[in-house]
């Protein structure tokens, strides 16, 4: 009785709270296939006729098609690079003797809790010298500066919990030490991978502060940058705008759905006992 | 196949701790040697340093007379098993055999017909296509073995495997091991803290306590003749029991109770000059003995010495019957046959069979021994 009766109050509640979450969502798309007019007047009901013009207005007119790439050029690159030199760092530092160890990973453990957006005036100055600014690449190094820590964090939680014997054995199987990486680790990590990976991708890809500071230039405009040019002094866009940011997040979610399955399945079931 | 020699290894770590003091083996061809000892006692670190996971931090290691002390893990030919069996997990149980022969750039005919042919011996041909969280403990423990074998290696390092599997299954593996070690004939060091386990499979045991080696000997040998109270005590189940005392002419004497010592013996502790002093004896639980009806006790028929003390205990674990109890305020425990009426709270007779007697110096803790055995073997050390 107890039973059927916690499952009984579970799902309303569940059913209540992904409303809450889905509803903004939902409404943002409903908002995507209206008209502008129709959304300052009845902003809340559906549309009382379906069109995809604003999709395509958005593409066409302002200059979209260039943010999805830059935002994809951005994106890619970050991820892959604060994957790369975070789980190189993190097995390195859980894995092998180094008498600053410790000293290294409570400076990545630093980078934590330092907010990033305190240094962005000498972050200017260091692109402005570098010449770098108004260029995609400097995102591309602020974000990967800012988010390896979090990723490094993770990582040599992980390692610490995956057993030693594994890369000895494979030591022992003829593996040199990237080779162990490479072929044992790498594969083992996957579900450590997505997470930090699905995360920072959120981070960087909705990200309007960085680029609103180092891009000028509209053709170098991330997506949420390139937005902004949908709000006008006296007029905004809704249509086009809730069209943009649509598109924008059609990604993430494909993504999230894509990865969700790393996060639950445990990948080293079995390994040891 | 292979020969090892271990020469004066010592293992440090950092400055102050020595995991491994002066160790020295010579392993012989087709050898299984069973390291044994207490956790913490340096069994595992040595194997390590065999196969290359760990520094040596001084000695040498040479297998076939090549010394191997900065030969990479994977270039010394050696195949290890280990206590979690370290599996990958993204691998079928095919892939986990073959890794090691893939590394090594073997032709693909090769691989399968070396994986096919353990996987035989095994008994895992129908369990090739699973990962190994599918396989249950000893599927998984014969992958394991597996991956060693196909490896042909010339030696064979094994870190604890069995620890990890039910009793019933341990003692199933163990005979299987055994026998994969007779049929393959590869040089085997066995790593282990289960006496029985070392007692069972080993051609040669070697024990260990604190980084040091105790004694090197075949099983039967440790278990005759154990050099010293902590071999003594720690082979065999239940352990030896311990008495302190002093050695009289003639008798051995703890608290008011008189065993009597056998001339041999005395003769040696006499020698010695043990006479006066304390000594540490012990005697193997199944060389304690029901005391028949009528015969003298205290100074004893022969070499057997009858004492009288009250029974703690008594188990009957089937075959046979522990009794527990104490001598003078020092505990013991006898292995009496299934048959014994003895009851716990009873006062009986039982008879010490002074001839399987060991006697022990008290300081040291050292097996007395004539003096000139003792020179050489300080010489051969």
């Amino acid at each position: 009785m107890s039973k059927s009766l916690k499952q009984f109050i579970k799902y309303p509640i569940l059913i209540v709270f992904s409303l809450i979450a889905l509803y903004p969502i939902f409404l943002m798309f409903l908002s995507s296939v209206k008209p502008n007019l129709e959304i300052l007047t009845s902003p809340l009901s559906f549309p009382k006729a379906f069109t995809l013009e604003n999709y395509i207005t958005v593409w066409e007119k302002v200059n979209f098609s260039s943010y999805v790439w830059n935002s994809v050029y951005v994106s890619a690159l970050s991820i892959f690079f604060i994957l790369f030199f975070s789980s190189l760092a993190a097995f390195y530092l859980s894995r092998y003797d180094f008498k600053w160890n410790a000293f290294i990973l409570f400076f990545f453990m630093l980078g934590l809790m330092i907010p990033m957006k305190l240094a962005i005036l000498p972050l200017y100055m260091m692109m402005l010298k570098l010449g770098l600014l108004n260029s995609l690449n400097s995102l591309i190094i602020v974000y990967i500066a800012g988010n390896v820590p979090f990723a490094v964090f993770v990582f040599y939680g992980f390692f610490r919990s995956l057993p030693k014997d594994l890369d000895q054995s494979a030591r022992l199987d003829g593996c040199n030490e990237f080779q162990i990486y490479y072929k044992i680790i790498l594969p083992l990590m996957r579900p450590s991978l997505a997470i930090v990976g699905i995360v920072n991708l959120i981070g960087v890809w909705n990200d309007f502060f960085y680029p609103l500071i180092f891009i000028h230039d509209d053709a170098k405009n991330t997506i949420p940058l390139g937005m902004l040019s949908l709000f006008g002094e006296y007029d905004t866009q809704w249509n086009l705008l809730f069209a943009g940011l649509s598109i924008s997040s059609l990604p993430m979610i494909v993504a999230f759905l894509l990865a969700s399955k790393q996060f639950i399945e445990g990948l080293t079931t079995g390994a040891v006992k | 196949m292979a020969e090892l020699i271990l020469e004066h290894i010592y293992k440090e770590f950092d400055k102050n701790v020595t995991a491994v003091s002066d160790f020295h083996l010579h392993i012989k061809d087709e050898e299984f040697i069973v390291f044994v000892g207490p956790s913490g006692c340096g069994k595992s670190t040595t194997l390590r340093m065999i196969a290359g996971l760990e520094e040596i931090t001084s000695g040498s290691i040479y297998i076939n007379g090549k010394r191997v002390n900065d030969v990479a893990p994977k270039d010394r030919d050696i195949a290890m098993v280990f206590q979690n069996y370290a599996l990958y997990p993204h691998m079928t149980v095919y892939g986990n055999m073959a890794f090691g022969l893939k590394n090594r750039k073997f032709p693909k005919e090769e691989i399968n017909r070396r994986v096919m042919n353990a996987a035989r011996i095994l008994g895992l041909e129908e369990l090739l296509d699973r990962k190994p969280k599918a396989l249950s403990g000893g599927q998984r423990q014969r992958v394991a073995l597996g991956r060693a074998i196909v490896r042909d290696a010339q030696v064979f390092l094994m870190d604890e495997p069995l620890s990890n599997l039910d009793a019933k299954l341990r003692v199933q593996m163990r005979a299987e091991i055994a026998m994969l070690h007779q049929r393959l004939k590869t040089t085997t060091i066995y790593v282990t803290h289960d006496q029985t386990e070392a007692m069972t499979m080993a051609t040669r045991l070697v024990v260990m306590k604190d980084g040091f080696i105790q004694q090197i000997g075949s099983p039967k040998e440790v278990y005759e003749h154990p050099e010293n109270v902590f071999v003594g005590g720690f082979i065999g189940s239940p352990a030896m029991n311990f008495f302190e005392g002093i050695v009289h002419e003639g008798s051995f004497r703890i608290g008011d109770t008189r065993l009597s010592i056998p001339r041999s013996q005395m003769e040696l502790l006499r020698g010695l000059g043990y006479i006066g002093k304390e000594a540490i004896i012990g005697i193997r639980p199944e060389h304690i003995e029901e005391a028949i009806v009528g015969t003298a006790g205290g100074n004893g028929s022969g070499t057997r010495s009858n004492v009288s003390i009250q029974v703690d205990v008594s188990e009957l674990t089937g075959a046979e019957t522990m009794v527990y109890s104490s001598l003078e305020g020092q505990k013991f425990v006898a292995r009496l046959s299934a048959e014994t009426a003895i009851r716990p709270g009873e006062h009986v007779n039982l008879a010490f069979v002074m001839d399987k007697v060991h006697f022990f110096d008290k300081e040291t803790e050292l097996r007395i021994r004539p003096v000139q055995k003792a020179a050489e073997l300080v010489e051969t050390s």
